[in-house]
């Protein structure tokens, strides 16, 4: 893939474009869903969820600028593909550190692997976090996606959201952020009575 | 809640302090342990946030991708229609001209190219025995699309490994996108008393031919040529066209 494809590429998933995923399944899918199948035996279902978490990643990868140029999607979606599965198989994701264990937990409480005491204590703090976020503006909620979630570089969200600077980025940031966790704090304090 | 520690460590978790305030807040965790504990809510709120986003994110992909397949699966089947006919005539005349013309020499692999038409799956099952998983797969087959319908093949066969049918498509798929070593695999997993076996033994040593393996390909042409097989006058040929080219 030359420069100015990948370029292109990047644009249109920082612009959330549909065409650009339709263009990356296009050209990866059928290589790394049917290349795993075959050298894991796994089964169908599970390589299209490996699968959908390397896109995953490599969507991240891309919204941060981590990723900065490409050759070939199939091969590198593949190796991305190919570590998951063998993280997977080795367990790792039990043997991370402690501080991914609050990811651990949501995942396993997706899987409904959690037993009832775990999964009421998570799904408090999935509630505090999402009732957090609603009461923000709808900027402020893009804003701290855009820093926490996607790692966008500061001048992308400068652009993007019309700031004057990286600098009224960074005043805006802290003070959404703020509300945030005020807010979190808030429903915690009523919960508890 | 001291303020000041609070945006400090969300420009922390932000990736925004320098080199040397990014050491500082590190020797702070290890001593200061109300900083490390806020610091530590704020990390999960972090993550809780990740993980929710990015589970909201993984299905509208997953959507998308259910979109991409649904569409090509449609547009497989218009094409199929369409080209059916199309593709029938030119092989018809494509093969009246290879056979029928004294004066063109084909390689060996050409010729061999040029009889390995995929086989062709006619017998429809009855819905009863049919998942519709395995139905798919035979409907991705027979629009063409073989390197999906390998992706399919293969977790069927592993769950009904003596269905015949299923490892044949398989083993005509890889041939059809030039894996060769593996439908042979296949071919030679097939039952000598499967009903395909003529068809079986024809294909075998087409793709042994175009595999590589001429030695192995010319004993089994011979077969079928000093047979009564159906293909015993294209192995003859194909025999001759070998042995000029050697």
């Amino acid at each position: 893939m030359n420069q100015p494809a990948f370029s292109n590429l990047v644009q249109q998933i920082r612009d959330g474009d549909g065409k650009a995923m339709s263009y990356v399944f296009g050209e990866s899918s059928q290589y790394c869903i049917r290349t795993l199948i075959k050298k894991t035996n796994c089964d169908m279902a599970d390589a299209e969820d490996i699968y959908m978490d390397a896109i995953l990643i490599f969507r991240e990868n891309i919204l941060s600028g981590k990723l900065k140029e490409l050759t070939n999607i199939r091969t590198y979606l593949f190796g991305i593909c190919w570590n998951l599965w063998r993280d997977f198989n080795r367990k790792q994701i039990k043997s991370r550190k402690e501080e991914n264990e609050v990811e651990r937990q949501f995942q396993l409480l997706h899987e409904g692997e959690l037993e009832d005491d775990a999964r009421e204590v998570i799904q408090q703090k999935i509630k505090l976090v999402t009732m957090g976020l609603q009461a923000l503006t709808d900027k402020c909620r893009q804003l701290l996606t855009y820093v926490y979630v996607e790692k966008r570089p500061q001048k992308e969200i400068a652009e993007r959201m019309g700031f004057a600077s990286a600098g009224v980025v960074k005043v805006s940031r802290h003070r959404c952020y703020q509300q945030w966790v005020k807010k979190i704090e808030q429903l915690q304090t009523q919960l508890n009575g | 809640m001291d303020n000041d520690d609070l945006i400090l460590i969300s420009d922390f978790l932000a990736g925004e302090l320098s080199d040397s305030e990014r050491a500082a807040v590190e020797r702070r965790l290890n001593q200061d342990e109300a900083f490390a504990a806020l610091h530590a809510q704020q990390v999960e709120q972090i993550r809780l946030l990740q993980a929710i986003d990015r589970a909201a994110v993984k299905e509208k992909l997953k959507a998308q991708y259910a979109t991409y397949r649904g569409g090509r699966v449609r547009s497989m089947r218009l094409w199929t229609v369409g080209s059916a006919v199309a593709a029938a005539v030119i092989a018809f005349f494509l093969f009246r001209f290879l056979i029928g013309t004294e004066a063109e020499i084909l390689t060996p692999r050409q010729q061999a190219r040029a009889y390995l038409q995929p086989y062709s799956l006619v017998n429809e099952r009855g819905e009863d025995s049919l998942a519709s998983d395995v139905e798919l797969a035979y409907e991705i087959y027979r629009a063409g699309d073989y390197d999906a319908a390998i992706s399919l093949l293969e977790p069927l066969l592993l769950k009904m490994p003596d269905d015949d049918t299923i490892r044949l498509c398989l083993a005509e798929s890889y041939s059809q996108v030039g894996m060769y070593a593996d439908a042979i695999f296949h071919l030679e997993h097939l039952p000598e008393n499967s009903p395909f076996q003529d068809a079986v033994q024809w294909r075998l040593a087409l793709n042994k031919l175009l595999g590589g393996e001429k030695d192995e390909a010319k004993i089994l042409l011979t077969q079928i040529a000093g047979m009564d097989h159906y293909r015993a006058a294209q192995a003859d040929t194909l025999l001759n066209v070998i042995d000029q080219g050697e």
